[in-house]
Protein backbone atom coordinates (compact mmCIF):
# COMPACT_ATOMS: atom_id res chain seq x y z
CA UNK A 1 0.00 0.00 0.00
CA UNK A 2 1.42 3.39 -0.96
CA UNK A 3 2.08 5.96 1.73
CA UNK A 4 -0.15 9.01 1.32
CA UNK A 5 1.47 12.25 2.45
CA UNK A 6 -0.75 13.62 5.27
CA UNK A 7 0.60 17.16 4.76
CA UNK A 8 0.87 17.76 0.98
CA UNK A 9 2.90 20.72 -0.26
CA UNK A 10 0.71 23.81 -0.71
CA UNK A 11 2.57 24.91 -3.86
CA UNK A 12 3.66 23.57 -7.23
CA UNK A 13 2.11 23.39 -10.68
CA UNK A 14 -1.58 22.51 -10.89
CA UNK A 15 -3.25 20.55 -13.70
CA UNK A 16 -4.83 23.69 -15.20
CA UNK A 17 -3.70 25.41 -18.36
CA UNK A 18 -4.38 28.76 -20.00
CA UNK A 19 -4.15 29.31 -23.73
CA UNK A 20 -3.26 32.90 -24.67
CA UNK A 21 -3.74 34.20 -28.20
CA UNK A 22 -1.25 37.05 -28.54
CA UNK A 23 -1.40 39.95 -30.98
CA UNK A 24 1.84 41.96 -31.17
CA UNK A 25 0.81 45.58 -31.60
CA UNK A 26 2.34 48.75 -30.19
CA UNK A 27 0.16 51.84 -29.96
CA UNK A 28 -0.63 54.58 -27.47
CA UNK A 29 -4.23 53.36 -27.24
CA UNK A 30 -3.53 49.77 -26.21
CA UNK A 31 -5.29 50.35 -22.87
CA UNK A 32 -8.55 51.11 -24.68
CA UNK A 33 -8.78 47.50 -25.85
CA UNK A 34 -9.54 46.18 -22.38
CA UNK A 35 -12.72 44.10 -22.67
CA UNK A 36 -14.48 41.00 -21.44
CA UNK A 37 -17.24 38.91 -23.00
CA UNK A 38 -19.82 37.05 -20.91
CA UNK A 39 -22.70 34.89 -22.14
CA UNK A 40 -26.39 35.65 -21.62
CA UNK A 41 -27.89 32.27 -20.75
CA UNK A 42 -31.29 30.73 -20.19
CA UNK A 43 -32.07 27.57 -18.21
CA UNK A 44 -29.87 25.42 -16.00
CA UNK A 45 -27.70 22.31 -16.35
CA UNK A 46 -28.66 20.27 -19.47
CA UNK A 47 -31.25 22.81 -20.59
CA UNK A 48 -28.77 25.73 -20.40
CA UNK A 49 -28.75 27.70 -23.67
CA UNK A 50 -26.77 30.72 -24.86
CA UNK A 51 -29.17 33.51 -25.85
CA UNK A 52 -26.53 36.12 -26.62
CA UNK A 53 -23.23 37.61 -25.53
CA UNK A 54 -22.45 40.81 -23.69
CA UNK A 55 -19.21 42.73 -24.08
CA UNK A 56 -18.03 45.06 -21.33
CA UNK A 57 -15.04 47.38 -21.50
CA UNK A 58 -13.78 50.35 -23.54
CA UNK A 59 -16.84 52.03 -25.12
CA UNK A 60 -15.86 52.32 -28.82
CA UNK A 61 -14.09 48.97 -29.00
CA UNK A 62 -16.98 47.12 -27.34
CA UNK A 63 -19.45 48.68 -29.79
CA UNK A 64 -17.40 47.37 -32.72
CA UNK A 65 -17.30 43.85 -31.25
CA UNK A 66 -20.99 43.83 -30.34
CA UNK A 67 -21.93 44.95 -33.86
CA UNK A 68 -20.09 42.03 -35.51
CA UNK A 69 -22.80 39.41 -36.11
CA UNK A 70 -20.41 36.76 -37.42
CA UNK A 71 -18.33 37.08 -34.24
CA UNK A 72 -21.45 36.84 -32.08
CA UNK A 73 -22.51 33.68 -33.93
CA UNK A 74 -19.13 32.05 -33.31
CA UNK A 75 -19.16 33.14 -29.66
CA UNK A 76 -22.58 31.55 -29.13
CA UNK A 77 -21.06 28.26 -30.30
CA UNK A 78 -18.22 28.17 -27.78
CA UNK A 79 -19.35 30.23 -24.81
CA UNK A 80 -20.97 27.28 -23.04
CA UNK A 81 -17.58 25.57 -23.01
CA UNK A 82 -15.21 28.57 -22.76
CA UNK A 83 -17.27 30.51 -20.18
CA UNK A 84 -15.85 33.96 -20.81
CA UNK A 85 -13.35 35.67 -23.09
CA UNK A 86 -10.97 38.34 -21.83
CA UNK A 87 -8.98 40.83 -23.87
CA UNK A 88 -6.02 41.88 -21.74
CA UNK A 89 -3.86 44.63 -23.30
CA UNK A 90 -0.26 45.30 -22.33
CA UNK A 91 2.35 47.82 -23.56
CA UNK A 92 3.44 46.08 -26.75
CA UNK A 93 1.00 43.21 -27.15
CA UNK A 94 -2.61 42.21 -26.49
CA UNK A 95 -3.62 38.88 -25.00
CA UNK A 96 -6.95 37.15 -25.67
CA UNK A 97 -7.87 34.21 -23.47
CA UNK A 98 -10.72 32.18 -22.05
CA UNK A 99 -10.98 30.28 -18.78
CA UNK A 100 -8.52 27.80 -17.25
CA UNK A 101 -8.72 24.35 -18.80
CA UNK A 102 -8.01 21.07 -17.02
CA UNK A 103 -5.21 19.06 -18.65
CA UNK A 104 -7.72 16.32 -19.59
CA UNK A 105 -9.60 18.84 -21.77
CA UNK A 106 -6.54 20.65 -23.12
CA UNK A 107 -6.83 20.64 -26.92
CA UNK A 108 -6.66 23.10 -29.77
CA UNK A 109 -10.07 24.65 -30.52
CA UNK A 110 -10.31 25.93 -34.10
CA UNK A 111 -13.48 28.00 -33.40
CA UNK A 112 -11.81 29.75 -30.46
CA UNK A 113 -8.81 30.43 -32.70
CA UNK A 114 -11.12 31.98 -35.34
CA UNK A 115 -12.73 34.16 -32.65
CA UNK A 116 -9.36 35.40 -31.40
CA UNK A 117 -8.27 36.01 -35.00
CA UNK A 118 -11.39 38.08 -35.71
CA UNK A 119 -10.95 40.15 -32.53
CA UNK A 120 -7.31 40.75 -33.56
CA UNK A 121 -8.54 41.91 -36.98
CA UNK A 122 -10.86 44.48 -35.34
CA UNK A 123 -8.01 45.74 -33.13
CA UNK A 124 -5.70 46.12 -36.15
CA UNK A 125 -8.40 48.00 -38.09
CA UNK A 126 -9.02 50.43 -35.21
CA UNK A 127 -5.28 51.11 -34.77
CA UNK A 128 -4.81 51.63 -38.53
CA UNK A 129 -7.73 54.08 -38.67
CA UNK A 130 -6.24 56.16 -35.85
CA UNK A 131 -2.79 56.21 -37.50
CA UNK B 1 32.11 -18.56 -5.99
CA UNK B 2 33.97 -17.70 -9.16
CA UNK B 3 33.05 -21.04 -10.64
CA UNK B 4 29.34 -20.42 -10.06
CA UNK B 5 29.53 -17.02 -11.72
CA UNK B 6 31.28 -18.48 -14.73
CA UNK B 7 28.66 -21.19 -14.99
CA UNK B 8 25.77 -18.66 -14.89
CA UNK B 9 27.41 -16.50 -17.52
CA UNK B 10 27.97 -19.48 -19.76
CA UNK B 11 24.32 -20.49 -19.41
CA UNK B 12 23.13 -16.96 -20.21
CA UNK B 13 25.36 -16.77 -23.29
CA UNK B 14 24.06 -20.11 -24.52
CA UNK B 15 20.49 -18.89 -24.04
CA UNK B 16 21.10 -15.67 -25.96
CA UNK B 17 22.73 -17.61 -28.81
CA UNK B 18 19.63 -19.79 -29.00
CA UNK B 19 17.39 -16.68 -29.12
CA UNK B 20 19.48 -15.17 -31.90
CA UNK B 21 19.17 -18.36 -33.90
CA UNK B 22 15.42 -18.40 -33.34
CA UNK B 23 15.00 -14.78 -34.42
CA UNK B 24 17.01 -15.40 -37.58
CA UNK B 25 14.84 -18.40 -38.40
CA UNK B 26 11.63 -16.41 -37.93
CA UNK B 27 12.96 -13.18 -39.42
CA UNK B 28 12.81 -11.07 -36.21
CA UNK B 29 16.14 -9.40 -37.09
CA UNK B 30 14.57 -7.47 -39.99
CA UNK B 31 12.32 -5.28 -37.78
CA UNK B 32 13.19 -1.59 -38.02
CA UNK B 33 13.81 0.17 -34.71
CA UNK B 34 10.84 2.18 -33.42
CA UNK B 35 11.91 5.75 -32.61
CA UNK B 36 9.70 7.48 -30.03
CA UNK B 37 10.04 11.27 -29.89
CA UNK B 38 8.72 12.86 -26.72
CA UNK B 39 6.82 16.09 -27.47
CA UNK B 40 6.34 18.85 -24.94
CA UNK B 41 2.84 20.28 -24.41
CA UNK B 42 3.26 23.28 -26.72
CA UNK B 43 4.75 21.08 -29.44
CA UNK B 44 1.69 18.82 -29.24
CA UNK B 45 -0.49 21.91 -29.55
CA UNK B 46 1.45 23.01 -32.63
CA UNK B 47 0.93 19.57 -34.19
CA UNK B 48 -2.84 19.86 -33.59
CA UNK B 49 -2.82 23.32 -35.21
CA UNK B 50 -0.99 21.98 -38.25
CA UNK B 51 -3.69 19.32 -38.61
CA UNK B 52 -6.24 22.18 -38.74
CA UNK B 53 -4.32 23.73 -41.68
CA UNK B 54 -2.82 26.56 -39.61
CA UNK B 55 0.78 27.48 -40.39
CA UNK B 56 2.69 27.46 -37.10
CA UNK B 57 5.97 26.61 -35.45
CA UNK B 58 6.68 25.65 -31.83
CA UNK B 59 9.50 27.88 -30.55
CA UNK B 60 12.13 26.62 -28.09
CA UNK B 61 11.24 27.35 -24.47
CA UNK B 62 12.33 30.84 -23.34
CA UNK B 63 13.63 31.86 -26.77
CA UNK B 64 11.28 34.84 -27.31
CA UNK B 65 11.35 38.10 -25.28
CA UNK B 66 7.55 37.95 -24.81
CA UNK B 67 8.10 34.94 -22.51
CA UNK B 68 10.15 37.09 -20.13
CA UNK B 69 7.47 39.76 -19.68
CA UNK B 70 4.36 39.78 -17.50
CA UNK B 71 1.66 37.41 -18.70
CA UNK B 72 -1.24 39.33 -17.13
CA UNK B 73 -1.81 43.07 -16.81
CA UNK B 74 -3.49 42.46 -13.39
CA UNK B 75 -6.28 44.86 -14.43
CA UNK B 76 -8.92 42.18 -13.94
CA UNK B 77 -9.63 40.76 -10.52
CA UNK B 78 -8.75 37.07 -10.05
CA UNK B 79 -5.79 37.37 -12.43
CA UNK B 80 -3.27 34.72 -11.35
CA UNK B 81 0.11 35.79 -9.92
CA UNK B 82 2.02 32.52 -10.19
CA UNK B 83 2.05 30.75 -13.52
CA UNK B 84 4.58 28.67 -15.44
CA UNK B 85 5.33 29.28 -19.09
CA UNK B 86 4.94 26.02 -21.02
CA UNK B 87 5.93 27.35 -24.43
CA UNK B 88 5.15 29.64 -27.32
CA UNK B 89 3.83 28.77 -30.79
CA UNK B 90 4.45 31.23 -33.62
CA UNK B 91 1.52 31.58 -36.05
CA UNK B 92 2.01 32.42 -39.73
CA UNK B 93 -0.49 34.08 -42.07
CA UNK B 94 -3.08 35.09 -39.45
CA UNK B 95 -3.87 38.20 -37.42
CA UNK B 96 -2.77 36.42 -34.25
CA UNK B 97 1.02 36.33 -33.91
CA UNK B 98 1.57 33.83 -31.09
CA UNK B 99 -0.21 31.28 -28.94
CA UNK B 100 1.22 30.83 -25.46
CA UNK B 101 0.51 28.00 -23.07
CA UNK B 102 0.61 28.72 -19.32
CA UNK B 103 0.24 26.36 -16.38
CA UNK B 104 -1.29 27.44 -13.10
CA UNK B 105 0.80 27.21 -9.91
Amino acid sequence: MSNIDPIPLPYGPLQYYHLHYILQIKSNDNNNFLARCKPITKGYFHSKRIMGVKWTGGHNFVQVLQADDALTGMLKEVMLKVGEITIDPQDDHIRIYGKWVHEENLAFDSVMFEIADRIALHIKNIVQKKD
Amino acid sequence: MGFVEHKNHHFAQAKSNKEEQKSEEHGYGDIDPVIVRKLSTHEKLAEEMKQSQIGCEALPLGSHPIERKQYYSQTFSMSPKFVTNKGLVKIRGKNIDFVQLLQRN
